[in-house]
């Protein structure tokens, strides 16, 4: 039998407050995303400036846990990504003003999805679409739940 | 800081991590499928369940979201296996050996609320968030305080 093709998992940008819930909270789907990241289902870019955001809200608040969210960056595949000031021209239109960056990320990194709390500081386009994390693991529990039927 | 707070240029730009994960991409069918294993189906299911677990056995396919094509991009094997006594699973060889799995080695269990997954691998993250969250909530901090969201999914 022919051994099936191997494709690419699915490239999925990571704002700074799914980062947050995802690694401060293991009830929910922020956690989910990022354990499907580290297992390699998903392909995890992480924003330069979301890291830069988490890093900073970590040294003010709860200066104990910076160490272990660069255990969590060492560890765990993800790509951090600057975008360029093309990526930020083509992303300008799509996002507000503040979080153009992370669209451009999205973009320039070649993500098809932004998964974010703040959905209403995005519009999809340039082909990424931007999602709310319970969206993505519906999806994904959806297609997986299909397997076998 | 809340996560809508101005966004700040950091001064260095990480590479990618070296670290690379797969779990059931591009495996080969196993080879002791489990419709082979006549007595064990008759011994422990009853007919129809046993019939269709049988018919099921081992299928490798391309599988594709219908609902969603952003999410189609694995080759998989699915097989159908049989809770034993105990909750006992009984991995197939094939799965053993690919993953080089022996009696005692530990496998981590991912729970999707409906779809539930195996992995070979010793997580990182679910360590790294319990530790994290502990520390949160011996400072009294939420998400928000965090720049998390106000409600977590």
């Amino acid at each position: 039998m022919a051994r099936p093709e191997k494709t690419e998992p699915l490239l999925v940008c990571v704002d700074a407050d799914v980062l947050i819930a995802g690694l401060l909270s293991r009830t929910g789907a922020s956690h989910a995303i990022l354990v499907l990241g580290e297992l390699g289902l998903l392909r995890l870019v992480l924003p330069e400036v979301a890291v830069a955001e988490v890093r900073r809200n970590l040294a003010a608040k709860l200066s104990e846990a910076a160490p272990l969210f660069e255990e969590f960056l060492r560890a765990v595949p993800v790509q951090i990504h600057r975008p360029t000031p093309h990526d930020r021209e083509r992303a300008r239109e799509l996002a507000d003003a503040k979080d153009v960056p992370i669209l451009a990320a999205a973009i320039g990194a070649g993500a098809r999805i932004l998964v974010t709390h703040n959905i209403r500081h995005f519009r999809s386009g340039e082909g990424v679409r931007v999602v709310r994390p319970r969206t993505l693991i519906e999806e994904a529990r959806a297609w997986m739940g299909s397997f076998g039927t | 800081m809340a996560a809508d707070a101005e966004r700040q240029e950091p001064k260095q730009v990480e590479q990618e991590s070296d670290h690379r994960a797969e779990i059931v991409a591009g495996s080969e069918p196993t080879d002791q499928p489990l419709n082979r294993r006549a007595r064990f189906w008759r011994r422990t299911g009853s007919n129809a369940h046993s019939s269709a677990v049988g018919r099921a056995a081992v299928f490798p396919a391309i599988v594709q979201n219908t609902r969603n094509p952003d999410i189609l991009n694995f080759s998989m094997t699915t097989m159908t296996i049989q809770v034993r006594g105990r909750g006992t699973l009984t991995l197939p060889a094939s799965l053993r050996e690919k993953y080089r799995l022996g009696e005692g080695d530990p496998l981590t269990v991912v729970d999707l609320d409906g779809a539930v997954l195996l992995s070979p691998r010793v997580l990182v993250v679910p360590r790294l968030a319990a530790e994290m969250e502990r520390l949160r909530r011996a400072r009294k901090l939420s998400l928000k305080d965090l720049g998390g969201p106000a409600r977590e999914d």
